[in-house]
């Protein structure tokens, strides 16, 4: 009987370890990675990878044969109802940010470069003649969107819990199975290690911009992707990364591009007028400022207050 | 002498589950690296032990090394040359070269449930 009960035990701890179901994507220029956890998780996985591959074939900026891109070329699209309330809702944020956030600069990252890596500085005629064009781009967006929408999918086909990475943006849904937060690392913007774990419990969205994702060299002058729609350059705003946290993903996405161009101080503003998201910043000199709701751990941080 | 028997029994059985739950759940240095392409795992690697070799794939080849317990590509013949610009990593997000679609993920990375960035 006792050798049945140790038995019992080392199955249980060996059982308690792993998701159900792993699965490694490739959609929207980048490697997602989902961990789900519940019965029929093949199912749900799969479910998962037909949802991000219409949701690419929709907004991809790159892809000629998009929704997004005949927009963009000034056809007259008939989007279904959720899809116009995307675009909808992507315009109400960026109002919301002063424009901070900016979804339709889409010929300013490809006067830079950043869509065909014919990375190269655009002139000043350039920059304006590109802002001017107001055409598309739910590059800042998407991904965010698209971990709000899986989990609309796990909650139809109740799925337990499962741990979202889309490329860097990580989407938690469910509760962990021991009822302990999920800990997410944030990266270290000069690479190597995580420099601080935030904790979150249930359904919830994380997700950074960083200068460090995506850049090129010119002269010994870094060139990032996140740029500020007031002048055309990379954003400038003594930060390295921005990690913002809401119950709403494509709100994080959006606004951890805003907070970044807008910086520590014009960040901070922003949160104190808003309540429904946290953010962690990392500034030029390595400081972490944390806003008050955020659990973080692993690191020395200032905290920001309401 | 029955009894005694049974409470060695126990006491070995108690060991190896509190050793298996340290080894599977416990904070341990990332040591292992897992490199992947298209969803496969192609290779594991020590990163205590230093290598160097090449993975190829159908759009490529990468040229990997493990040094000093860290890992890079230290050269590939992709367009972008991101995964070569990452340089040596012992933790945190995965290395990618995208355009080969391979993957270097850490393992045993088992205090974090997920990385942000």
């Amino acid at each position: 009987m006792k050798r049945l009960i140790c038995l019992f035990l080392i199955c249980i701890l060996l059982s308690g370890c792993g998701a159900n179901t792993q699965k490694t994507l490739y959609h929207m220029n980048t490697v997602m990675h989902l961990q789900l956890w519940g019965k029929d998780c093949e199912t749900a996985a799969a479910r998962c990878d037909v949802i991000l591959r219409d949701l690419e074939s929709l907004w991809s900026v790159t892809d000629a044969n998009s929704s997004l891109s005949a927009i963009n070329r000034g056809q007259d699209v008939k989007l279904d109802g959720p899809y116009q309330a995307l675009l909808n809702q992507v315009e109400a944020l960026s109002q919301r940010t002063g424009g901070a956030f900016n979804p339709k600069l889409y010929a300013l990252s490809n006067a830079w470069g950043f869509y065909n890596e014919e990375f190269r500085v655009p002139t000043a005629e350039e920059i304006t003649e590109a802002l001017s064009q107001e055409q598309w781009d739910l590059g800042a967006a998407l991904k965010g969107y698209a971990g709000y929408r899986l989990t609309l999918e796990l909650d139809k086909l109740k799925v337990d819990r499962a741990m979202l990475n889309l490329g860097g943006n990580i989407q938690t849904y469910g509760e962990k199975a021991d009822g302990s937060p999920w800990k997410i690392g944030i990266q270290n913007p000069d690479g190597g290690d995580y420099l601080g774990i935030i904790s979150v419990t249930g359904t919830m969205a994380v997700v950074t911009s960083g200068d460090y994702q995506r850049y090129f060299e010119v002269d010994g002058v870094r060139y990032h992707h996140i740029l500020d729609p007031e002048t055309g350059f990379p954003a400038d705003s003594g930060l390295r990364s921005v990690t913002v946290i809401c119950d709403d993903g494509l709100t994080a996405d959006a606004f951890s591009t805003a907070l970044f161009v807008m910086g520590l101080e014009d960040g901070t503003r922003f949160w104190r007028a808003s309540d429904d998201f946290e953010a962690v910043f990392i500034t030029n000199d390595g400081k972490i400022h944390a806003t008050e709701g955020v659990n973080l751990s692993g690191c020395d941080y200032e905290v920001i207050f309401r | 002498m029955k009894s005694k028997y049974w409470i060695l029994l126990l006491a070995a059985a108690l060991i190896i589950c509190l050793a298996l739950s340290l080894m599977l759940m416990g904070g341990s240095p990332v040591t292992r690296a897992e490199i992947s392409s298209e969803g496969k795992i192609l290779k594991t690697v020590d990163l205590n032990i230093d290598q160097e070799f090449t993975i190829t794939v159908d759009s490529g080849t990468n040229t990997i090394t493990v040094k000093d317990g860290a890992i890079a590509v230290t050269a590939a013949d992709c367009p972008d040359q991101y995964c070569v610009a990452r340089g040596f990593c012992n933790s945190g997000t995965q290395i990618v070269c995208l355009p080969h679609r391979l993957v270097i993920r850490f393992l045993d990375n088992e205090t974090i449930d997920g990385m942000v960035g």
